[in-house]
């Protein structure tokens, strides 16, 4: 067992950055949180200090403002973290890739270990996601 | 600014549409002196990409404007190009839409709820409110097959037709849903913590109302009945029965009432709805809309924030040549220059949330650091603490 | 106020360019840029509309800037204020003097559309990134994208 996956087997905190989003991918993120789904059985939280974060949830299409602040952000995980590009917006930025405010998908400002297609992915998507992740040796 | 004031910012991210939001709230003491609002985190530029989509296209882009009220955007727009057109949809199409946007508006006030319940330090009801809104999703994914953007809309009529069967489903969902919110009425009308955390904080007047033009529940809760529904009607609220909910206090107990009587409102709308459909069986839900003449047309929507505003300019072409959009905390957001300024800084927070600016990305506010050199910065987490702490001495005193 | 349309053009009878009646609830009203502030403050205070939003939008023959009131008085009219400005002199008078909701509205079209607004209190960046470059509008018709 690797360091990375030592650091990640047990009580993940999560810190979500919402880097111009529709809002919908935020919304199921905090949904995983709430009774139906109750991700905190697992010990995971939200946290509200980046310092405190092993993943970072990243949503929405990175524009031109929010791209430095994203990239801050990064620099002050205490690493290993996963980056995980919830939602097709940071992974490709579909139909915003035209925008004038467009700054990349995510993968070229900050690295990305899981990506979590859908527009929104549904909360059993973003469990799988991870799940999937946690379960890769 | 004055060197002894502290600030605190708030933000930066908020995700409605064209604004998000980032406070910045110079305080003097506990007393906030001035707020400062700063965005463009979330401009996404979505008037330019809209121009070089097709109108049919155009639908699904609205829709990811926001996703709380994906409803309302489509909704507005294809009032628009309705238009521009000058046709009128079929009544089957009128019910659809009417019960589709009603639901949002359910989900989207539950939403607002369980933050505002979150932001008193109340986290029961920040769950309570959560698990019951997940029928309604449930509801919306049986329907129109996705949780949110539902892409039910499009110009001309609706997407898919409300199957006979899935009506029952419906009808039990919503008599569950009402004993629900009688208890979340019940619970919020009798807490006195509640009460004395919220009634004669951040007043807005008529005066104010008027002088920004705020929307929606902003505006009823402070004595100004405008609603779109009522004022321009279109889809099926002229054919249904229903009343536009007012109080006149303007304070922050004020928006809670009023967005707790619409649920029962848009309850009753959605039952009525439903009748309407089993009476309209078999009819068409959309007209086919061959070409779009040149011109231009306005369509608005009372989404669950306040009034939508779609304005298309067509030159003949299938492309709009035009597209703007106002979504409601465009006009809400800048209140805070008259409710916020001379309340503490723990009642801040909860007079942001009154109005209801997408307030669920209340864990995506960040910390920001250096942001004016040698002034003591705060989070937003700090000031959700602050806030519970008041909640906290505010309990021990009764 | 009922028949809006008919006070606005005894009232203003010389600076009305042309009204054009799209259908009974959206009407369009045409004026010169300095008629402006005149026009919309008897629509405001007068007629007691409720200034729902403005669309500015880059045209062959110059900017144009459409103020939408509505009357919220159960009519459901909207009464939309046409002005055009010309593409070398884009300057036009702010209505923040009237109310304070056209502040946020009026910074945007300064930013996407490069308009001037006179005499408004604080004509900075809304939306845009600060290292956006000066002189470049994304809402022009002439904008390119990188």
């Amino acid at each position: 067992m690797g360091i990375k996956e030592y650091c990640f087997k047990k009580s993940l905190w999560v810190f979500h950055i919402a880097a111009s989003p529709c809002n919908n991918c935020d919304i199921e993120i905090l949904d995983c949180l709430t009774p139906r789904y109750d991700i905190e059985r697992f010990g995971m939280l939200l946290t509200g200090s980046i310092k405190h974060a092993d993943v970072l949830l990243v949503t929405g299409m990175v524009n031109k403002k929010a791209k430095k602040r994203v990239k801050e952000l990064y620099d002050q995980v205490p690493k290993p973290c996963v980056v995980v590009a919830v939602g097709t917006c940071p992974s490709s930025g579909i139909l915003f890739k035209e925008s004038y405010n467009f700054a990349g998908p995510l993968d070229k400002v900050i690295p990305v270990d899981v990506y979590i297609p859908g527009c929104p992915p549904k909360p059993e998507a973003i469990i799988a996601g991870i799940v999937k992740f946690l379960n890769k040796k | 600014m004055n060197e002894k004031k502290v600030v605190i910012p708030i933000g930066p991210y908020h995700p409605l549409q064209e604004e998000p939001e980032f406070f910045k709230l110079y305080c003097d003491g506990e007393i906030v002196r001035d707020v400062v609002w700063e965005s463009g985190y979330n401009h996404r530029g979505i008037e330019k990409v809209c121009e070089g989509k097709s109108y049919d296209q155009v639908t699904f882009v609205v829709e990811r404007i926001c996703g709380i009220c994906s409803t309302s955007h489509p909704f507005a727009y294809v009032n628009a190009v309705e238009d521009i057109v000058s046709i009128d949809v079929p009544t089957r199409a009128k019910y659809i839409r009417s019960i589709i946007g009603e639901l949002e508006r359910i989900h989207s006030h539950l939403l607002w709820l369980g933050l505002a319940g979150h932001f008193i330090g109340y986290n029961t009801v920040f769950m309570w409110a959560w698990k019951y809104r997940e029928p309604i999703l449930d509801i919306s994914e049986m329907v129109t097959g996705n949780r949110n953007h539902y892409a039910m809309f499009k110009a001309g009529g609706v997407r898919r037709d409300i199957e006979n069967e899935y009506i029952p489903e419906i009808r039990k969902v919503m008599n569950k849903l009402k004993p629900k919110i009688d208890l979340f009425v019940g619970a919020v009308m009798d807490d006195p913590v509640i009460h004395s955390r919220t009634k004669g904080i951040g007043v807005l007047t008529k005066e104010d109302i008027k002088e920004f033009h705020a929307l929606g529940p902003t505006a009823r809760a402070s004595g100004i009945a405008i609603d779109v529904r009522k004022d321009d009607p279109y889809a099926a609220y002229p054919l249904v029965k229903w009343k536009v909910i007012t109080f006149d206090e303007g304070d922050v107990f004020a928006k809670v009432k009023v967005r707790l009587l619409e649920f029962y409102e848009s309850i009753s709308i959605i039952e009525q709805c439903l009748k309407g459909l089993e009476k309209e069986k078999n009819s068409p839900i959309e007209i086919k809309i061959k070409t779009i003449p040149p011109g231009e047309g306005i369509g608005r929507h009372e989404a669950p924030r306040g009034e939508v505003f779609h304005y298309v300019r067509s030159d003949g072409t299938n492309r709009p040549i035009r597209h703007k959009i106002r979504a409601p905390s465009f006009m809400n957001v800048p209140t805070f220059r008259a409710s916020c300024i001379g309340q503490t800084v723990s009642d801040v927070t909860l007079i942001l949330a009154a109005v209801d600016p997408c307030y669920c990305c209340t864990e995506r506010l960040l910390t920001l650091y250096d942001w004016e050199t040698g002034k003591k910065t705060m989070t937003f987490n700090d000031l959700i603490k602050l806030s519970h702490a008041k909640t906290a001495r505010v309990m021990k005193k009764r | 106020m009922k028949d809006i349309v008919g006070h606005l053009k005894k009232e203003f009878k010389s600076q009305i360019i042309e009204v054009y009646t799209h259908n009974a609830k959206r009407i369009y009203v045409k004026i010169p840029r300095e008629a402006l502030v005149k026009v919309a403050e008897f629509l405001y205070k007068k007629a007691r509309c409720r200034f729902a939003i403005a669309s500015g939008m880059d045209t062959r023959d110059g900017l144009e800037i459409i103020y939408h009131f509505s009357d919220d008085a159960g009519s459901g009219v909207m009464i939309n204020l046409k002005i055009s400005v010309p593409h070398k002199d884009p300057q036009v008078e702010s209505l923040t003097c009237l109310f304070k909701g056209a502040e946020w509205i009026e910074r945007e079209m300064h930013e996407l559309l490069g308009i001037k607004f006179k005499n408004h209190p604080n004509l900075v960046t809304l939306l845009l990134p600060e290292d956006w470059p000066k002189g470049v509008y994304p809402l022009r018709r002439n904008y390119k994208n990188e």
